[in-house]
């Protein structure tokens, strides 16, 4: 089982865990928030009802842990700014997202001209959640939906996971890989078991192989080194001829984000406008 | 018969003579007189002649096929010889190619002159220089340090024979040209905006080349095993001697019995993979790859010499099988197969898997 599906299953049972707490929460009031509305569908994929549900969910998690979660969608991000990244930076500004005096919160913004989004995550508390790797975990949860354009779907996963990187961040214990690596996955016996006799029996039976070879000494000879006639090697031909030069030119693999998520080495990389992103296609 | 083979005796007192490795000289068992090799090749060069050319006279004639074997006594049908001990008149039954022995009754050693006359005789002989008790701590030794080796085999073992043989060694000479082309390549990798660009230089190579070879050694004697005679290898020629039968009393000797087209394919294959290495070596500095497209090896075939080397051949049984040892009787290089003891060999990997495997599971308990 490879980490993102353990993540993803991880995060799912919690998810059902902490369902009767949002449920509860729903009752809360929401006159906390800010002026800027959580959801905008500016591009249209959403209904009604569903932009009412996740407004619901999204206040809610956003009031318990001061952090915004919104979710913006766009024809096209160019509208805003140069890269996606820029555009998501611009919304938030403009539109005054952000809870208290740092403005934390999360934005997913979708641009749905060429299918590109970034997660854009501002202030301390949000970096402290949404770290480059819980950052590109969140969006492996949510792109399987978008890319089976089940907008309602994907945003419902991108506001109850970012509820549980919230939640784990409030515990102190923030998603990052190294978090991940050592409790999300232990080794089985099994995998223990044969990863400790495999390199074993290997040195083991290299070294058995090496006294074994000093019991057969007893050898054909094939090469006659001891009886060359000392100096008598003589190069009559000696040339070396160009042929051609072959030219071989490798492009450098896409990153999976252009910034914050691809080196997944802990930790979270802000930039200096003081966002941190993961952005890609869906 | 009986002046086909020779005693070299004692001038002091008749006793046996015998070659000592250590001193290089003849020593006799008896008084513990010394003498040169070449005082004793004086004295007996007369009685050699005679003994070289009665053995002539037999192997011309029986070449013929005129002797009638059965009456003479002289021979067997298993090409065994028969010999008159000089010393005590005892009959010495050998094989046909034996060139020195012992006698069975008296002990005395025993050189059959006749075996190296004319174009059977040799061109150098080596003298021993590792004796009978350096070849016995050689095999005592060799088992140090064998963890595979069982127990039984090194407590009980019992050395069923210790000789030293002058065994027959054809000695070949020659040139080979090696013509040999090459395909070779330079890389270089840079890096340009975001692109990896890898520039691959394409190059032949000719190389031709001559090495020559001196004196390769091939056992010319059926009985001796091709591996151990290779294994103890190399001898150091340069201390080799005009053949004389004066240096081995005391030893078994051979001539041959493979003639050296039989044995020089060896030889041949040996020169050639060697000079097509160090041509080979010639190409290839600088480059990044560099293989063998493509080689023409032409071998000139030199001067054939015949030679007898020292060899210490043990013997030893174990298990119901005969374990052979050879050692170089000039440099003291030893060679043999030893036996393995499964049981040894099994605690063995179990000895090092088990504590490796335990690191391995508490490295990976704590840091896994």
């Amino acid at each position: 089982m490879n980490k993102k599906m353990s993540l993803a299953l991880l995060l799912s049972l919690l998810l059902c865990l902490a369902l009767p707490l949002f449920a509860f929460a729903e009752t809360l009031t929401t006159e906390a928030l800010p002026a800027s509305a959580l959801v905008t569908d500016e591009a249209g994929i959403l209904s009604t009802d569903e932009i009412e549900r996740l407004e619901r969910v999204s206040a809610q998690v956003s009031e318990q842990y001061g952090c915004g979660v919104y979710i913006v969608t766009v024809e096209d991000y160019r509208s805003y700014g140069n890269n996606v990244e820029a555009a998501s930076e611009a919304i938030y500004r403009q539109r005054g997202m952000g809870y208290g005096a740092e403005k934390n919160g999360i934005l997913l913004l979708l641009s749905m001209a060429d299918r590109d989004y970034d997660l854009a995550a501002h202030g301390a508390a949000a970096h402290t959640a949404f770290t480059d790797y819980g950052k590109g975990e969140l969006a492996d949860s949510f792109l399987p939906y978008f890319r089976q354009n089940d907008w309602a779907g994907g945003f419902e996963k991108y506001v109850n996971n970012a509820a549980y990187l919230l939640q784990r961040a409030a515990a102190g214990d923030p998603v990052d890989i190294i978090v991940y690596d050592s409790e999300s996955e232990p080794m089985g016996l099994g995998m223990k078991l044969l990863l400790s006799i495999l390199p074993a029996s290997l040195v083991s039976g290299g070294v058995c192989l090496g006294m074994r070879g000093k019991m057969k000494t007893a050898k054909i000879k094939t090469t006659a080194e001891d009886y060359v006639v000392p100096g008598s090697l003589h190069l009559s031909v000696n040339t070396d001829r160009y042929l051609h030069t072959t030219r071989t030119v490798v492009k450098d693999p896409p990153p999976e984000s252009r910034s914050g998520g691809g080196g997944h080495s802990g930790g979270t990389s802000i930039n200096s406008g003081g966002f941190s992103h993961h952005s890609g296609k869906f | 018969m009986a002046t086909q083979i020779t005693n070299y005796q004692c001038p002091a007192c008749t006793g046996p003579l015998h070659f000592d490795a250590q001193s290089g000289k003849l020593s006799c068992d008896y008084c513990g007189s010394v003498f040169e090799v070449q005082e004793i090749e004086a004295l007996y060069a007369d009685n050699l002649q005679a003994a070289e050319a009665a053995g002539a006279t037999v192997n011309e004639q029986s070449a013929e096929g005129t002797w009638d074997f059965s009456q003479d006594g002289g021979w067997d049908d298993a090409g065994m010889k028969s010999y008159s001990c000089p010393s005590c008149g005892a009959e010495l039954i050998c094989d046909a190619t034996t060139a020195a022995t012992s006698c069975p009754y008296c002990g005395n050693p025993t050189v059959v002159p006749a075996q190296f006359h004319g174009l059977l005789r040799p061109d150098y002989i080596l003298p021993f220089k590792q004796s009978k008790e350096d070849a016995v701590r050689a095999l005592r030794s060799y088992y140090k340090g064998k963890p595979l080796l069982p127990r039984a085999f090194a407590d009980n073992n019992h050395i069923e024979e210790v000789k030293g043989v002058y065994v027959p060694f054809w000695l070949f000479g020659g040139r080979v040209e090696a013509d040999m082309t090459f395909n070779a390549t330079r890389v270089h990798v840079h890096r340009h905006s975001n692109e990896t660009v890898t520039e691959t230089q394409h190059f032949q190579l000719h190389r031709v080349g001559t090495v020559d070879f001196d004196r390769i050694p091939a056992d010319a004697s059926s009985k001796m095993p091709d591996a151990l005679m290779d294994a103890i290898e190399p001898f150091d020629y340069s201390e080799c001697k005009k053949f004389s039968t004066a240096y081995m009393p005391g030893f078994l000797a051979e001539r041959y019995d493979m003639a050296s087209d039989d044995v020089r394919e060896r030889a041949d294959k040996r020169a050639m993979s060697t000079a097509s290495s160090m041509v080979a070596g010639t190409a290839g500095a600088g480059y990044s790859s560099c293989t063998v497209a493509g080689q023409k090896l032409r071998l000139s075939r030199g001067k054939v010499k015949y030679a007898l080397l020292p060899v210490w051949m043990l013997s030893t049984r174990y298990a119901g099988k005969n374990y052979i040892f050879a050692m170089n009787g000039q440099t003291g290089k030893f060679i043999g197969d030893l036996p393995i003891s499964k049981g040894r060999a099994l605690a063995w990997f179990a000895g090092i898997a088990a504590p490796v495997a335990a690191a391995i599971a508490v490295a990976l308990q704590f840091f896994g």
